[in-house]
């Protein structure tokens, strides 16, 4: 007989716990953030620019570069970008191929770049610390807008999607077709290049001086020039 | 034979053995989620790792490294002694009044079995569901804190035992390693209380061939040339990306002990017979 109230006693107390533990995590549930579906949520984040003296290597690079790379493209983007973890991807539709194989006009795949990422936690609002996008020195690709892509090859993915990369140059060959305006911005933390995404946000590139960008949009009519 | 086994089952489950264990991986698996709780309580929902990554038995962590180190014990306490107690209570005297010593041994072994398999599954399979409750279902971090395409991690995920049922849903992995890991535990259950028909006197011999069998697996690459991992404790981690993890050797072991015992369950209810 005792032995029965004694089970029923151990029963009763781990039907507690458990509905405990439940209520517990259903209360810290509500306190988990969604930043990115944040009206204006761009605006707490941090992106960093090309110092000069790296864009002329860069573009002198790229000029002999990228005609190289295997896949290059004129895409319009379909919707993006969609920030998974650790990094974001636009979905494209192909609309001219300069170079590429098993590749048709019309075809709808992902493009990413494994350095895109937001970067933020708690820790760092705590410590004071920036949001920070770490974009390859672009800004994010417009809806409908058309672009050129110079891609590397498809990767393997965990869910089955259609993706396809980039190289991995510091920064990520996307140019629009569209005429665009850059504007150079004093970094704002000593010995970095950041500064706050929404002052930047209408340009295409994230260059720290007039001249690097004069370079920039130089490469870009160069290339555009060529692939139209 | 299906009454025998669950009078066995209901008897089994009421031995105190059975519900400490329970109550052991239960306190370790509501520790461990709480740690969880705290720990990402207020961060956002695309950082936060996936619900079924951070489960107790995801990946080496300070808990699952207690219960991984007791394990050979804890795999014999629900239900590998019930065949010596029988005997030394003389309660298998009134039993094979009432049954055949091929069913009392048979029934005995399905029982340790099913007993020792729920004593493991259910404390892991309430963390999934407290996850779900308390995680947010949209996440899809991993604790590896890779880019879903990083090269390493998509190379790390296909090395994950059933890595297609994972990417395709992590949940049913997640049911699925829970089941495994309750499984093994059985087969060593099981494997206990076989040995133990051999006629121990003592009540902690029976504790012997899980220990050795199981303290063996990690010495035994020094002695052998095999390519990859041994040790049983590499087979238990639900997420574990390294190509150095041979499931169908690991499946076959269990298959075989599961073999050596309903011998040895067979031997025994023969030599009841004869004497």
């Amino acid at each position: 007989m005792r032995k029965h109230i004694l089970n029923r006693i151990l029963l009763l107390i781990f039907i507690v716990m458990f509905t405990c533990l439940a209520i517990f995590g259903a209360v810290k549930k509500n306190t988990y953030t969604d930043v990115m579906s944040e009206e204006n949520a761009m605006d707490k984040f941090m992106v960093g620019q090309l110092p000069t003296e790296i864009v002329e290597g860069l573009c002198d690079l790229y000029r002999e570069e990228l005609p190289k790379q295997p896949i290059i493209l004129k895409v319009s983007v379909i919707s993006g970008p969609e920030f998974l973890a650790r990094t974001y991807r636009y979905k494209v539709r192909v609309e001219k191929i300069f170079k590429g194989e098993n590749i048709n006009e019309g075809d709808t795949f992902y493009i990413n770049d494994l350095g895109w990422a937001a970067y933020f936690t708690q820790d760092m609002l705590d410590d004071g610390l920036p949001y920070t996008l770490d974009m390859g020195f672009i800004n994010f690709m417009l809806e409908d807008e058309e672009y050129l892509v110079f891609l590397k090859d498809k990767i393997a993915t965990l869910d089955g999607a259609e993706v396809y990369s980039f190289e991995g140059y510091s920064l990520v060959p996307v140019f629009s077709y569209s005429e665009t305006n850059s504007i150079p911005m004093e970094p704002e933390i000593g010995g970095t290049t950041y500064v706050s995404y929404s002052k930047v946000k209408e340009n295409e590139f994230f260059a720290c001086e007039q001249e690097g960008l004069d370079k920039l949009y130089e490469l870009k009519n160069y290339l555009i020039g060529i692939y139209n | 034979m299906k009454k025998a086994v669950k009078l066995q089952i209901s008897f089994l489950l009421r031995r105190p053995g059975c519900k400490l264990v329970f109550w052991f991986v239960f306190l370790l698996v509501a520790y461990h989620y709480v740690s969880n709780v705290l720990m990402y309580q207020g961060s956002d929902v695309t950082n936060m790792y996936h619900p079924m990554s951070i489960l107790l038995m995801t990946s080496q962590n300070d808990e699952n490294s207690l219960l991984i180190q007791l394990l050979p014990f804890l795999v014999v306490i629900p239900a590998g002694f019930s065949v010596i107690d029988d005997k030394n209570s003389g309660e298998i005297i009134y039993i094979r009044q009432r049954i055949t010593s091929f069913q009392y041994y048979f029934s005995k072994g399905i029982a340790v079995f099913v007993v020792t398999f729920l004593t493991f599954f259910i404390p892991l399979f309430l963390e999934i569901i407290l996850n779900c409750i308390a995680f947010p279902l949209g996440s899809s971090g991993s604790p590896s804190n890779f880019s879903i395409y990083e090269p390493g991690y998509v190379i790390s995920v296909g090395h994950y035992f059933l890595s297609s049922v994972f990417i395709e849903t992590p949940y049913l992995h997640a049911i699925i390693m829970t089941a495994a890991f309750a499984f093994f535990c059985a087969v060593f259950g099981l494997f206990s209380a076989a040995v133990s028909t051999l006629g121990f006197k003592l009540k902690v011999f029976v504790f012997l061939p899980a220990y050795v069998f199981l303290y063996m697996t990690a010495y035994i690459r020094y002695f052998i040339n095999v390519s990859f991992y041994t040790s049983y404790s590499y087979y238990l981690y639900f997420h574990l990306g390294t190509p150095y993890l041979n499931w169908k050797c690991y499946y076959m072991l269990l298959i075989l002990l599961i073999a050596v015992s309903v011998l040895l369950l067979f031997r025994a209810s023969r030599k009841d017979c004869l004497s």
